[in-house]
Order: C-alpha cells, then structure tokens, then sequence
C-alpha cells in the first residue's frame, strides 16, 4: 500500500469513528430494532462496509453510554439473538449528532468555496 | 478456520471481561456465524469463517473499547482466564497460571493503554488478511466432546438471562423511594386494606406485622437497605413482620395483581428485621438489599438475592437460586436445584445437594469452599486465573473438570484470584 493510501485509511478509520455511531442511531432510529448481522447489512446496503471488529465494539460501547440498549430473546427454534435499539437518550443524541453533522458539513463546503475563489 | 477454532480464538483473546461479557459477545458472534451461514448456505464452513473480521482481531478491538490492556508480548496463552477453554493440555495450564499470576487479567481497569491503542490501529489496518498469525499455535481439544460444549452454552445462556433479571432488579432498586421518604410518607398501602392496620404516624415503635391469606400473590420483591431479612416457608398464607424503632416504615404496593412489592425508606429510618413467611406458590422471590442481612431456609420456587455488603446465607431451598453480592459473603447449603452464585470480593461457601442441578459458582476476589455429599454424580469443572486450588478427590494434578460418581449435571467453579477448594464431605 503506498503513502497516500495508508494516510486515507488511517483517516478513514478516524472519521468513521464518529460517523458511524451516528449511522448507527439514524440506522436503529429508522428501522427500530435490528440485531449485528442485520445492520452491518444495511450499512453495507448504504454504501457503508464495516467489518464486525469495528461494528461489534461500537455496539457494546454504545450499549455501555446508554444511547442503546440491547436485549436477547430466544426464537422457538435456534439460537438467541440480541436485539438493539436507541434509548430515549439516544434520540435526543441523534438530533444533536443530525445538527453538528449538518453544521460541519455546510463550514466543510464554505471552506471548500472559498478555497475554489 | 471452523467455526468452533474462530470461536476458541475469540474466547481465548476476550481475557480481562468478565465471564457475563465474555459469553455475551460468545453468544452474539455465534448467532452471527449461524445466520451467515443460513444466508450462504452453499458455501463451506470455513469460507464464511474466511469473510469474517480474523476472531484475534475482533478480541483486540473489543478490549480496546473496554479498556482492557493487552498482555505483554510473549506472555503465555490466556486460556486460564477462559471459560471455554477446560479442556487444554495440563502443562500448558500451569504455564498459563504461572504469567497470569499477578496479572490480574479482569482487574485492568479503564486506563487507556497506549500500547493497546497501537495494537488495534495494527488490528483495523490487517483487516482482511485472513493470513494473520494465530496467536495460540496448540490447542489440544477432545475429539467429540460436544457435550461439554454444549454444557458450555447452556451455562452461558443461562447466566445472560438470568443477568437480564437480575439487572431489572437492580434498576428498580435504583429508582426507589428517596422521593417518597423526603415527603416523609409512611407505611401505606396502595391496595385495599381491609384489616385495620395501624399506619398511624406515631406508632413508630410498634412492631409491624401483615399477612395475605391464599394463593393471591405469586412474585414478591423486597427492597430495602439496612435491614436483615429472614424468609422461612408457610404453610399457609404470605405474611410479613418487621421489628424495630421504624418497623412500620415500608410501602406495600401491589403494580398489577398477583405481584408484591415492599420497599422501606432510607436506611436510618427503616427496621431492623424483617420476616418473610412465603408458601410455595409464590413462584419468584427478590430480595435487594444494600447492607442488610438475608437469610433464607426452606424455600420452594425461585429466588434471587442481591446484596452489596450484606452476608446472604441460603439453606434447605428447592427451587433456582440466583444470588449475587458485592462484598458480602455467601453460604449455600443443601439446595436442590440449579444455583447461581456470583460475588465480588465476598466469599463463597456451597454445601452442594446430592440432588443439586446446573451450579455455577463465580467470584473475582473471594475464596470458594465447595463440598460436595459421598454419593454425588456431577460434572465438576474450575479455573482461576490466579487463585490457589486445594482438591482431595481423584484427579490428575492440573486437570480442571473431573467426574464425581456417575457425572451429569454441569458443576463449574471460577474464580480472578480467589482460591478454590473442593473437598468431599
């Protein structure tokens, strides 16, 4: 891999870092609940690929701040599943996380304007 | 990679969580390969093991997040943490026993370590190359032992779902009644109450005493802070006593019918005894308790226990006992069925039933006394990470799960640093 390929990835990785934490929210804010699998599916599905060490920690971590919740329930036949979905806290943290995202956003594409001028 | 290798390496590599944790993530990553390969279904074991983030890698990130520091370069295989992972050769073992001891794998606490935050941008980067170096180069497994393996999930299944419940228990506890003891209500009871019973506010010296003829109520829970708490068996119906200056201070409430909650006020103003009389039918039993007492003989249904400093004593119960304590020390003797016993720091001391089910016996720090009666057929498995084991039955020396009589039911012991004794009575 060369330079500028390492350097995007090691970006990328960080970006993603916030990022994905709030596709999570937007993603188990639309669906309501989901379990791994099926979200790393729909990432996928969105343009987003992320492996399940990247997923399976963020989700635990997440768990852990209280912006989601999880719970296991036990089909009739096969293996139990643990389910996510965001926490009232979590919301309220989505329409933060909507609005910081926006506002980054629109200052990224001012910068990018006046560097074009 | 099989299923059951990624399984093992991800087992092995999830050292310093707790045994919940660890079988949690077990548990979540199984269904995921499951439902992979439901999906797939055309494809080999092994190439749905091959897409997937390597099990070393996947550990590594979830430590990090935990903030669980990594083991030192060419620290020994962490399988005396595991809980998985009993049936690894006994040499191996002692090696493991010997680089964990003053580790303390689940003790790390939150520090972020540098050295683990290069090991997982290391592990993000590798993604992808499936040729990455296992860590453990021998497991030695027994070929068709699938039992145990199964005997393993049960376990693990079981601990999650009684965990749910019990961590329901504890948030209830949480959003008790400071509320209502700052408005300085007293014993009241939100049902219709047809005994006059006393809730003036003045009587507060009297002792306190209700009952519930029949079959009416089938949960109970209790929640108070300071008070000892003994539950014995009725013949008859539910009753509750309490002794001491504030015996009358506790909020009977009933949320929908067939249920019972008590709950006292803060700890100065509560009693200093309470007596539960609880029939059979009463199929579920919580008890919360922060520094009080609990003593319980002869129940028959389920009960679960909390406490954080008090000492929890059970005997002569029928039925599943769920107990978990922070601090306090726990005695079991002679329960019938399937027991789950939990501590932090609190000792453990179980006379096992030669008619006991499914036991699971955990603590971090404190020392476990386990004896079990002459004619016992169980399954007995322990690890420790760096407690001592003291064993008198016959077992080759650094084994970790022997067949006591005709074997069968699940028997395990585990403990961070406490030392573990199994003796036969």
């Amino acid at each position: 891999m060369d330079m500028e390929n390492e350097l995007f990835e090691k970006w990328k990785s960080q970006f993603r870092k916030g990022f994905l934490e709030l596709c999570i929210l937007e993603l188990l804010g639309g669906q309501g609940r989901s379990y791994g699998l099926e979200m790393m599916e729909s990432l996928k599905a969105a343009g987003i690929e992320v492996s399940e060490g990247t997923l399976y920690p963020l989700l635990m971590r997440m768990t852990k701040d209280g912006s989601i919740a999880s719970v296991w329930e036990t089909p009739d036949v096969g293996h139990p599943r643990k389910y996510y979905a965001v926490t009232p806290a979590g919301s309220a943290l989505l329409v933060e996380m909507r609005k910081e995202y926006d506002r980054s956003e629109q200052a990224r594409i001012c910068l990018r304007t006046k560097e074009r001028l | 990679m099989t299923r059951k290798e990624y399984i093992q390496v991800l087992t092995d590599g999830l050292y310093g969580f707790d045994e919940a944790t660890r079988a949690d993530i077990i548990l979540e990553m199984e269904d995921h390969i499951d439902e992979l390969s439901r999906q797939q279904e055309g494809l080999a074991e092994e190439q749905i093991i091959a897409g997937l983030e390597p099990p070393d890698s996947l550990a590594a990130s979830l430590r990090m997040e935990a903030g669980i520091a990594s083991r030192p370069e060419g620290a020994a295989a962490p399988e005396a943490a595991s809980p998985s992972t009993a049936f690894v050769a006994a040499a191996k073992e002692e090696k493991a026993q010997e680089a964990d001891a003053g580790q303390g794998g689940a003790e790390t606490g939150p520090e972020y370590d540098e050295s683990v935050r290069g090991e997982s941008a290391h592990g993000e980067s590798a993604h992808g190359e499936s040729a990455r170096k296992k860590p453990h180069s021998a497991h030695i497994t027994i070929d068709g032992e699938n039992l145990d393996d199964l005997i393993d999930r049960l376990r693990d299944m079981a601990r999650i779902f009684k965990q749910q419940k019990g961590s329901r228990a504890d948030s209830m506890m949480d959003d008790s009644g400071d509320e209502e003891s700052r408005s300085g209500f007293k014993a009241r009871f939100e049902y219709e109450d047809e005994d006059d019973e006393e809730d003036d506010d003045d009587n507060d010296g009297d002792d306190f005493s209700k009952s519930f003829p029949g079959e009416s109520i089938r949960r109970l829970t209790l929640r108070c802070r300071q008070s000892d708490v003994s539950v014995f068996l009725s013949l008859s119906g539910l009753s509750i006593k309490a002794e001491g200056d504030n015996a009358a201070r506790m909020r009977l409430s009933q949320p929908d019918a067939g249920c019972l909650e008590i709950q006292t006020y803060r700890a100065k103003d509560e009693p200093d005894e309470i007596e539960l009389r609880i029939p059979a039918t009463v199929e579920m039993v919580t008890i919360v308790t922060v520094a009080g007492d609990i003593f319980v003989a002869d129940r028959m249904g389920d009960i679960a226990l909390r406490s954080t400093s008090g000492d929890i004593v059970l005997k002569q119960c029928s039925g599943n006992v769920n107990v978990s304590s922070i601090s306090g020390d726990v005695a079991v003797a002679r329960c019938s069925e399937a027991l789950d016993v939990q501590t932090t720091s609190g000792t453990i001391e179980v006379e096992a039933d030669a008619q006991c089910d499914r036991t699971i016996i955990a603590s971090v720090s404190g020392d476990i006394d386990f004896s079990y009666p002459e004619d016992f057929d169980a399954s007995l498995s322990w690890s420790t990470v760096s407690g001592d084991i003291d064993h008198d039955g016959p077992v080759s020396h650094g084994s970790r799960s022997i067949r006591l009589g005709a074997g069968g039911v699940p028997l395990r012991l585990s403990t961070v640093s406490g030392d573990i004794s199994i003796k036969a009575r």
